[in-house]
């Protein structure tokens, strides 16, 4: 009877250790869909940083000796991840709008909030914001625009300051980079 | 005959008149009529300290002794104890130096120094105080942190990502902004 509880306990326990990082992994979106546009694009941006990488960037940026990015990195202390696709065709509708809905398909999962959408009919605008709660902890964060020459996705794994980082764009050492007025190339943007 | 000649002078003496032949020389005349000798003063100037005088002296050796300590404070000030050290200084250091390193409140109060002691302390501090500075700031600004290239490349791909990001979020705070106030204004 002893060794059942044991074994019970132990099991539960593996089920917890090992169901965070699941829990966690369920915030991420797959692109599979958005690789296609790559060869159709006129300018294309991908950017995945996760793991080792995120813990380099995240070091440098608290060490940068800037109030702003201070700002930034106490707002994404707790990021796991970022994965960004961003696809800038030369002309109006040369992709197709399912691969796009494909991605929105995908945040209609369970767990899944949309906190924010924006619909306009000047250059066929649409941008959702979806977040992630598991209790009341952010798990992940996902933004999906779509217009007439530009689609861009952004997957964010773990707690994120939103309103903080909306408040910072175009601050910091953070370029504002506006794809579609055809200036992405300055700043970082490589 | 008469013996009082010594007296009235009736009769005659010849001791007596023979002594006053010798000392004839020094006697006055005794027609001339006394007169009192007058010692000519000059009028003197009316003074209102004139008879406050001794009472000057308290009021000046008060400023006297305020000025001379001054003047030992400062001088304490300067070489009194303090991280600057004497020893190290100055090619002006001269044997005198270290006497005033040795003044002390308690004692005598010691004399103005003399200006060419308070050069000889006062330009090393300043040249010491100086220095003491530019090691305050320098640990201040800090030495520039250098960074290995990969590190370089994750924080422009997490800052190009965090641009995106917070772009796009700001498109959707703009409009949202923008859609609350056309609400109001209607």
């Amino acid at each position: 009877m002893r060794s059942y509880v044991k074994y019970t306990f132990i099991a539960l326990l593996l089920f917890i250790v090992c169901g965070s990082p699941a829990n966690a992994q369920d915030a991420s979106i797959r692109f599979d869909r958005l690789e296609q546009l790559e060869s159709k694009a006129r300018d294309v941006v991908e950017v995945n940083i996760d793991g080792k990488l995120l813990d380099l960037a995240k070091r440098v940026m608290v060490k940068v000796k800037d109030p702003e990015a201070a700002k930034v990195a106490q707002a994404i202390s707790g990021l796991k991840g970022i994965y960004v696709r961003v696809y800038t065709f030369a002309n109006e509708n040369e992709y197709n709008m399912a691969d796009i809905d494909e991605i929105r398909a995908q945040l209609q999962a369970p767990g899944w909030e949309r906190m924010a959408n924006v619909r306009s009919k000047k250059n066929n605008q649409k941008i959702d914001v979806f977040t992630k709660f598991s209790g009341d902890q952010m798990t992940g964060v996902a933004v999906v625009l779509s217009e007439a020459k530009t689609v861009a996705v952004v997957n964010v794994i773990g707690p994120i300051d939103l309103e903080l980082l909306a408040e910072m764009s175009g601050k910091m050492n953070i370029p504002r980079i506006d794809i579609e007025s055809g200036s992405e190339n300055k700043g970082t943007n490589k | 005959m008469k013996e009082d000649y010594l007296w009235d002078k009736t009769g005659s003496d010849e001791s007596v008149e023979k002594l006053e032949n010798a000392l004839r020389i020094f006697s006055h005349d005794n027609d001339a009529a006394f007169a009192v000798p007058v010692i000519a003063t000059a009028p003197q100037k009316w003074s209102l300290f004139k008879g406050f005088r001794p009472l000057l002296f308290a009021p000046a050796s008060v400023v006297i002794a305020a000025i001379a300590w001054g003047a030992w404070m400062q001088a304490s000030r300067i070489t009194g104890p303090s991280d600057v050290g004497f020893a190290s200084v100055s090619p002006i250091e001269s044997p005198a130096a270290p006497v005033i390193d040795k003044f002390e409140p308690a004692v005598e109060p010691p004399p103005a120094p003399a200006p060419q002691i308070i050069k000889a302390a006062y330009r090393p501090r300043l040249k010491k105080r100086t220095e003491r500075t530019v090691l305050r700031t320098i640990p201040a600004e800090g030495p520039k942190p250098e960074f290995t290239k990969e590190e370089i490349y994750a924080y422009d791909q997490l800052v190009l990502a965090l641009s995106i990001t917070s772009d796009k979020l700001g498109q959707v705070r703009e409009k949202a902004i923008g859609e609350n106030n056309n609400s109001e204004e209607k």
